[in-house]
């Protein structure tokens, strides 16, 4: 089960922030602080999978990250997940992201954050991976796209 | 490819985006009194899912998320979904309100607000709503509606996943499971998907309910590993068939011991086919094909050792070969140590 998916650029602020398990929202800012310290220190031709620092849930969990130019993504998942299956669905996340907002970047995070967070869904459902295929996920959010266009038309 | 900065837009648009929570009062007072058009609310719900984020407390706000639920209005629905999902909230008077209109979605029978309900009770995943909903879900998930879309099924096969894991005395096996099993056979590999992950949890505590269940995944993984690149062809990954699939399908056999002959015979078939495609020259230079394929080839090594221990020395042919096939060029990401210990 995945714990969190945590994305922040290299500075440390937080661009996108999902906990799939409930922890008060002090700890949940500590948890990305702790985190991003973890992570700001490796080398880019370091192993990606690092154990979790001791907030979130113990020896049990790993993060496991990949830095893409300004941000990096992490996600603490716990024993029962493949970490090289969790490393490639973080690259199937980017890589709609990348489809949905054509050149992704950075600033596409902030200003669409409810747009992140919906492509997210498509992929992660409470912890557990819900979809991998790229083309089945860009395909659930252009028809969430044409929805909303034709709500817009009819009632104005 | 890396992002990049986008041009020509200021830096200075971001202070302004985050506004002093003395503004942001006076917006909410806007946001309770106006009847404001969808586009606003939407406008507003985000800002304040912009300032959580940044890390400010919240708290107001939520009783207007709860009520966008009850729109028909499927992007208010949405955005209203998302801010409970991401606030959770232990107020009873609202856990009460959100579970009605969650259990309106959810007997809809529109797979979309079904999606949205489903999707929202995964992530929240309380007590609360374990104890709502646990009861329904598997109903939802086999039931026989001819229009219960694929989506639905996946959706509500991880959400009782999902409450399983938090409350698993919430849930009562029952004549689902066997149907549940069944879904191993269904034509969307996402529906197998999510079918495999909830029974390898459920097996964990109740193998004999779902025992029927290792031939189903014998024959299902076997279908995806000798199948060409191009018969699954969105499932694909970087040439490797099906990769979290066969993962999770692997896991699921783990759960259980050796199967009887008819059966290991095709397991065996398989396990052989891995082991040779990742003595192949690889398909493809990137790192995510050999990952892909490690992914596979570390699990199946992993289900070898655990028939060996159940059997003994029958298996120990396929370790060495295994353990061979491992050793060829480890990409950067995987660290030996971790690799050494795998084969452990």
């Amino acid at each position: 089960m995945i714990q969190a998916i945590l994305v922040f650029n290299n500075h440390g602020k937080p661009r996108l922030v999902r906990f799939y398990q409930r922890f008060p929202e002090e700890i949940q800012q500590q948890i990305v602080r702790e985190t991003f310290h973890l992570v700001l220190k490796r080398d880019d031709n370091i192993c990606n999978f690092l154990e979790g620092g001791s907030l979130i849930g113990g020896s049990d969990y790993k993060l496991i990250y990949r830095h893409y130019a300004t941000l990096y993504f992490v996600f603490c998942v716990d024993s029962s997940e493949s970490e090289l299956g969790i490393l490639d669905l973080i690259q199937v996340f980017v890589e709609t992201l990348d489809k949905c907002f054509e050149n992704v970047c950075e600033l596409d995070l902030i200003f669409h954050m409810d747009k992140v967070h919906y492509i997210l869904q498509e992929v992660v459902m409470g912890g557990m991976v819900l979809e991998t295929n790229m083309n089945e996920i860009v395909a659930q959010i252009e028809a969430q796209n044409r929805l909303e266009k034709s709500e817009d038309q009819v009632l104005g | 490819r890396p992002p990049q900065r986008s041009r020509g837009t200021p830096k200075q648009a971001k202070p302004q985006r985050i506004n002093s929570r003395a503004q942001n009062a006076t917006q909410l007072k806007e946001f309770c009194d106006k009847a404001l058009d969808g586009y606003s609310k939407k406008k507003y719900v985000c800002k304040l899912l912009f300032i959580f984020l940044l890390g400010h407390d919240i708290d107001f706000g939520h009783m207007e998320a709860v009520n966008l639920l009850s729109s028909n209005r499927y992007t208010e629905k949405q955005i209203g979904y998302l801010f409970i999902s991401v606030l959770v909230n232990s107020n009873s008077e609202l856990i009460r309100l959100i579970n009605n209109a969650i259990k309106n979605d959810l007997a809809s029978r529109n797979p979309t607000f079904m999606g949205l309900a489903l999707h929202c009770i995964a992530s929240v995943g309380s007590r609360e709503m374990a104890e709502a909903f646990a009861g329904e879900i598997p109903k939802v998930l086999v039931a026989g509606y001819v229009d219960t879309m694929d989506s639905v099924k996946q959706s509500a096969a991880l959400c009782l996943l999902r409450l399983y894991r938090t409350s698993p005395d919430l849930v009562p096996m029952g004549d689902w499971t066997s149907r549940v099993v069944h879904l191993l056979n269904d034509q969307h590999l996402g529906v197998v998907t999510a079918a495999t992950s909830l029974i390898t949890t459920l097996a964990q505590k109740n193998p004999e309910e779902f025992k029927t269940s290792v031939s189903l995944a014998v024959s299902r993984l076997s279908r995806i590993v000798t199948s060409a690149s191009t018969d699954l062809q969105d499932y694909t990954y970087y040439f490797v068939p099906a990769p979290w699939l066969s993962v999770k399908l692997l896991r699921l056999l783990q759960c259980y011991p050796p199967p009887d002959p008819a059966v290991r015979g095709r397991l065996t078939e398989c396990l052989e086919t891995i082991l040779n495609k990742a003595q192949e020259p690889p398909k493809s230079k990137k790192v995510q094909h050999s990952n892909a394929k490690n992914a596979v080839l570390f699990e199946a090594i992993s289900l070898i050792i655990h028939h060996d221990r159940c059997v003994g020395c029958l298996w120990r042919g396929f370790v060495s070969r295994g353990a061979g096939a491992a050793g060829l060029r480890l990409s950067p990401t995987l660290g030996r140590s971790a690799l050494l210990s795998w084969l452990g």
